[in-house]
């Protein structure tokens, strides 16, 4: 093989290498697109894998949820990227993803009452390793693309939707049987206030504050402050039977728990007296 | 300028002269374009009038002339010739383009180290050199990386089909990794948590990204393959023996440094396959003796914990990066420098040994480095370039599996498939069942001599059946010590039997053939022992899944093709139709048949087959009764179905569940081809 | 270069020669010109007695030798990885015997925190590390078969973890397991051997001590 035939094949195989390198090029945008595709396909796989042994157990295979468990993830007003009305209730500023992530991730440390997820009687625990969870941050990222994949996008979702009102809503009392059962004479005696006392204290206090002032470190940052029971201007809105709902039933979108679940009915009521003790407001 | 304008300013202030302040400016600012006029008398060429020197001495000094530059300086005594007529103008031109001349020939000189204009033609020409002694040896002398490279070779030992350029391919490969590697770790940060995503993201969102790491795998895969291939070529040509034997060691040390090199890059994508592999690795080490210092603790040196995490990662890449290429660097130079000082590259052994003198004297003609073997070297370069770069582009990608889950190990792990040797050691299944024949043996035997063994002892089998032996001291010291000591061993071999040192191979060498094959069957055999397809046995409803859907994408123990994640998988989520198929209707195989069918085909006839072991008597192998249900549900409408296969039989034991799961998903945008 | 190559290549023929009568000492370097013992000026070299020079640069590189030694020690330490509380390594409290153990006839628990296997057979209670001893691969339980299997060579143990089949050494390590009551009296712990512990009482509180690892028996 003479030197010269030597540097043609030389020049040829460098040429078809800049060739190759060019054509490829030209190719780089439609592969890493779908690289793209194919990976954030892989993510939703292992997503899916990881919510079939974590998560179905209370929020159900197909994210229909579980009474008693779980509530449903595979609804519109939740993952719906344009109008999102339960982000907006609750006052989330970031993404739908972001907010999916976080729960995940960091769990919820009380229940969220719009969606009366009182009735499902577990916390959300923490899931990621940075929150004592099991879980490794790309497995909550996996996670959250696998729930947002159920996004109803130009596909319908694929369970009926549910509205926000799913659970058992107690039936409404008229009024007057609820006054009627005030357990003790009105206006209450010092010794029911007393009683009342107590019961704030361990209850309420937290929240609406030592002085009943609505000043309490749990009630800080929520979007709607904690009832000021000093303010009476304020508190001569509420009527009797507003107050015992608010308590019994809580207040959706705000910190307000159902506390009719863990009080009875007699202590609900010294529990209001005590609160409606700085204005007297002991008439309906 | 400014220099030129402080030198005259200080000669005017030590009073040699009235020097003109405007004469170096008339000489700058007008330089050739301004004919000399004497008449002005500030004409800048009057500044080089020699015949009147002592004038210009009076004007700026002995030092503007002393100084100026060379050919400026050999110009001056035409400049006034010029002045003088047409013909002393004709002198002054001719002059000038001498002085331009040597000036080229001398910056070409500078640039080429050595070889000067019509030399570099002559170079490139393909002609003898012009100028003696020859040009291209100063070069060699001059230049960096010229004086690396030997100025000349023995004709017969640049011969291809002698080395196969394997030598220079290895470096190739060296520095082909060097390069992909320095600009692959622009975007790679060697942290668990972001090391998998930084992979993704070169391969999904950096152009020329995915192209880049399948060159650096394609390298590290073919610089394992090129140095191992090679260490055989020397091996064979026996160019290991004397005066080459230091370099063969030096070789040796390369090898494993290249193992290493490789294997420390395994990690570093972080994925299921990186993680496990390299916790395999590092258990090895742990058997060391004494264990539990040596073994223990470079174990958890190497590993920064007692499992793999942040630490591990850390250091294997710092080793990958730092420690190992530099050290190999070192090692190459040594080894390289042998080479090219000390002994050569050897001759072939038939030209070398023939006994025509004519023949010996035809196979040490000189060919020189430059340029013929350049070229060729080029040529080399430039034809690897374009495999690797096509089988990069086209055929071959890395392979990627899952993020690494320290709390999972993926059926059917294995070793990079240059380490499947050491796994089918660590299995070992014909090493240990002879040495447990000869060991019963010699219990018989020494009943005849009088010594009974209490039964069930045993003598050589607890020197041998341990990982230590085959995991770490039979691969890395006994294999190695072989290797190291051929050479040597060689050498008092032929000093034994008192046979004259020869390297011709089939005519000399017979024992060494013999060696060679029987070493190559070995190494074979283990290899084979150490792919998955051997020893590793799940219970059969498993290995059935494992086979249709993986876990992971299984590698091949080949290198150099891509792993495979199984023909669901492949087949891809549009040729998977929803619904639950009951795969005894597919037991015997239809020419109408859809893919998809025939893959539910080929499962029922696999679950047919372990019935049938079964019913053999294969209790290990078998399944019995078996029966099989293959389900595709639409998972979520965005794109997503769930894939499972239940395989059903009948229960033996208590605790048997009778029943296996495999469950998969499969996104419309995965693609696993 | 080549004129050394040419020296070797003749010279080897002569250097088989010249060799052979000088049988006690080794051929010299490889491609030098041979010669026959040492001459007179190098053995009265070699046997002169040392000089203070000389063995201050003995001293001198041995100095040297010695700091390499000693910075390597230090790298060694500086490189060792340190175990924290609360990690493994560490002592694991798994609660209520009653709930941490799985019955007899179920399969074994893992606990991921304290990396091992709580099994129970009818001997006792025994928590097994979760590493194959064979290489550190993850083992896992496997019901088909009813024992441990090993995903990566195919080691088998039993279900309290002796050895049945596979390329691994040894059977499965155990961990130290205490039982203790509310009060944290010991009622029971895992002896040297490592024999399966029984429980004394299902309110007592098992604690795995995956600081100390008990080797499982080497198969003969």
């Amino acid at each position: 093989m003479s030197v010269q035939f030597k540097i043609l094949i030389g020049i040829l195989f460098t040429v078809a290498t800049i060739v190759v390198l060019v054509l490829y090029g030209i190719n780089e945008d439609n592969r890493m697109s779908q690289y793209q595709k194919n990976f954030a396909g892989r993510t939703i796989q292992a997503g899916a894998e990881y919510y079939e042994t974590y998560c179905a157990t209370c929020h159900g295979e197909k994210g229909e949820g579980i009474v008693g468990k779980g509530p449903p993830l595979n609804r519109t007003d939740l993952l719906d990227l344009k109008k999102t009305p339960y982000l907006k209730q609750i006052g989330w500023q970031g993404t739908t993803p972001d907010f999916i992530r976080n729960t995940i991730a960091a769990g919820r440390p009380q229940f969220s009452s719009y969606y009366a997820e009182e009735n499902y009687q577990q916390h959300m625990p923490t899931w990621s390793e940075d929150f004592g969870g099991p879980l490794r941050p790309d497995q909550v990222n996996a996670l959250t693309a696998f729930i947002m994949n159920w996004a109803p996008g130009e596909n319908p979702p694929l369970i009926a939707l549910v509205t926000p009102t799913v659970g058992p809503t107690p039936t409404p009392i008229p009024p007057e049987e609820i006054l009627k059962a005030i357990p003790f004479p009105m206006p209450p005696s010092d010794q029911i206030i007393a009683e009342g006392k107590d019961l704030y204290t361990k209850n309420c206090q937290a929240c609406h504050g030592e002085n009943r002032d609505g000043k309490g470190p749990g009630g800080l940052g929520s979007i709607k402050p904690p009832r000021d029971f000093t303010d009476c201007t304020g508190m001569a809105q509420v009527s009797l039977v507003l107050h015992h709902d608010v308590v019994v039933n809580g207040l959706p979108a705000t910190g307000m728990p159902a506390w009719g679940k863990k009080l009875s009915t007699e202590e609900v009521w010294k529990v209001i007296m005590y609160e409606r003790e700085p204005c007297k407001l002991y008439t309906p | 300028m400014g220099l030129f304008n402080r030198q005259v300013k200080k000669k005017t202030e030590n009073g040699n002269g009235k020097a003109n302040g405007n004469a170096p400016n008339g000489q700058d600012t007008n330089g050739h374009d301004v004919p000399p006029s004497p008449e002005t008398g500030e004409g800048g060429a009057e500044l080089f009038d020699v015949k009147t020197s002592e004038t210009m001495g009076d004007r700026v000094g002995g030092t503007l002339r002393d100084k100026s530059p060379h050919a400026i300086k050999a110009l001056m005594p035409w400049i006034d010739k010029a002045r003088s007529g047409p013909e002393g103008r004709a002198e002054f031109i001719d002059k000038t383009k001498e002085v331009a001349w040597v000036q080229a020939d001398n910056t070409v000189r500078a640039i080429s180290a050595g070889m000067g204009i019509a030399d570099t033609r002559a170079f490139f020409r393909g002609d003898p050199p012009i100028e003696k002694p020859n040009p291209r040896y100063k070069v060699h002398v001059n230049a960096f990386f010229a004086h690396l490279r030997p100025k000349y070779y023995e004709k017969a030992s640049t011969k291809f089909s002698h080395t196969f350029a394997l030598g220079y391919l290895s470096i190739y490969m060296f520095l082909l990794e060097t390069i992909t590697g320095v600009i692959l770790m622009v975007f790679y940060t060697p942290s668990d948590r972001r090391a998998y995503e930084d992979i993704i993201k070169i391969m999904s969102s950096i152009p020329y990204g995915q192209l880049m790491r399948d060159l650096h795998r394609v390298g590290a895969e073919l610089m394992v393959l090129i140095v191992v291939l090679h260490m055989t070529r020397v091996f064979l040509t026996g160019s290991f023996k004397p005066p080459r034997s230091f370099t063969w060691l030096t070789g040796v040390v390369l090898l494993i440094l290249t193992f290493a090199l490789s294997f420390s890059g395994y990690l570093l994508p972080w994925d299921q396959l990186a993680y496990w592999a390299v916790t395999i690795g590092t258990s090895m080490a742990k058997s060391v003796p004494p264990k539990e210092i040596v073994g223990y603790f470079s174990n958890l040196i190497m590993r920064g914990g007692d499992t793999i995490n942040q630490n591990g990662l850390l250091r294997f890449y710092l080793m990958h990066v730092f420690a190992l290429p530099a050290i190999t660097l070192v090692l190459i130079s040594v080894h390289y420098y042998r080479v090219a000082r000390s002994h050569g590259i050897s001759l072939p052994a038939a030209e070398e040994e023939d006994p025509d003198p004519a023949v010996r004297k035809a196979a040490k003609e000189r060919i020189d480095y430059l340029p013929e073997l350049f070229t060729r070297e080029l040529l080399w370069a430039a034809i690897t370039t374009f495999l690797v770069v096509v089988y990069s582009a086209y055929v071959f990608h890395a392979p990627l599996q899952e993020h690494s889950n320290p709390l999972h190990t993926p059926l059917h792990t294995t070793a990079p498939w240059y380490f499947l040797w050491i796994q089918g050691l660590l299995k070992d299944a014909f090493v240990l069942p002879a040495i447990r024949a000869l060991d019963q043996l010699i219990i018989s035997s020494v009943k005849y001599i009088g010594v009974v063994m209490p039964p069930g002892s045993t003598i050589i089998v607890p020197l041998y059946d341990s990982p230590a032996w085959m995991g770490v001291i039979l691969p890395t010291m006994i294999i190695p010590a072989l290797f190291f000591g051929v050479p040597y061993i060689n050498e008092w071999w032929e000093k034994f039997w008192g046979s004259k040192p020869s390297r011709q191979l089939l005519k000399n060498r017979k024992g060494t053939v013999v060696v060679a094959i029987l070493s190559t069957i070995f190494m074979l055999v283990i290899w084979y022992q150490g792919t998955p397809f051997y020893g590793v046995t799940a219970p059969p409803a498993v290995e059935i899944g494992q086979a249709f859907l993986p876990e992971e994408g299984v590698l091949p123990p080949v290198p150099l093709v891509p792993d495979d994640w199984g023909p669901i998988r492949r087949l891809g989520y549009e040729n998977l139709p929803d619904g639950e198929y009951d795969l005894a209707e597919y037991a015997v195989p239809k020419t109408t048949y859809t893919e998809f069918e025939r893959i539910l085909s080929a499962i029922q006839q696999e679950i047919m087959r372990r019935g049938q072991l079964w019913e053999e008597g294969d209790k290990e192998h078998g399944l019995p009764e078996p029966t099989g249900v293959f389900t595709i549900e639409q998972w979520q409408q965005n794109g997503l179905k769930r894939i499972e296969l239940q395989i059903n039989w009948t229960k033996t034991t208590p605790s048997d569940t009778g029943e296996f799961k495999r469950v998969i998903y499969l996104q419309q945008d995965t693609r696993y081809q | 270069m080549a004129e050394a190559q040419a020296t070797a290549a003749s010279a080897a023929p002569a250097k088989a020669a010249a060799v052979k009568p000088a049988a006690a000492k080794p051929a010299a370097g490889h491609g030098d010109a041979v010669n026959i013992g040492p001459s007179a000026a190098e053995l009265a070299m070699v046997q002169a007695p040392m000089t203070r020079r000389e063995f201050l640069n003995y001293a001198f590189l041995g100095s040297l030798g010695i700091f390499l030694v000693v910075f390597g020690g230090a790298f060694f330490v500086f490189a060792l990885p340190r175990f924290g509380a609360g990690e493994f390594g560490g002592v694991f409290d798994l609660g209520l015997a009653g709930d941490a153990i799985p019955g007899t006839e179920d399969a074994p628990k893992a606990s991921t925190a304290a990396r091992s296997w709580v099994s129970n057979t009818d001997q006792g209670v025994v928590a097994l590390y979760n590493v194959c001893v064979h290489l550190g691969c993850l083992y896992g339980w496997e019901p088909i078969t009813n024992r441990f299997e090993c995903p990566c060579h195919g080691s088998k143990y039993e279900k309290d973890g002796t050895y049945i089949a596979g390329p691994a050494p040894r059977s499965l390590d155990r961990f130290v397991i205490r039982f203790t009551d509310a009060n944290g009296t010991v009622l029971a712990e895992t002896n040297a051997q490592g024999d399966p512990l029984e429980i004394p009482s299902p309110n007592a509180l098992m604690i795995v001590d995956t600081g100390k690892i008990i080797q499982g028996k080497a198969h003969g």
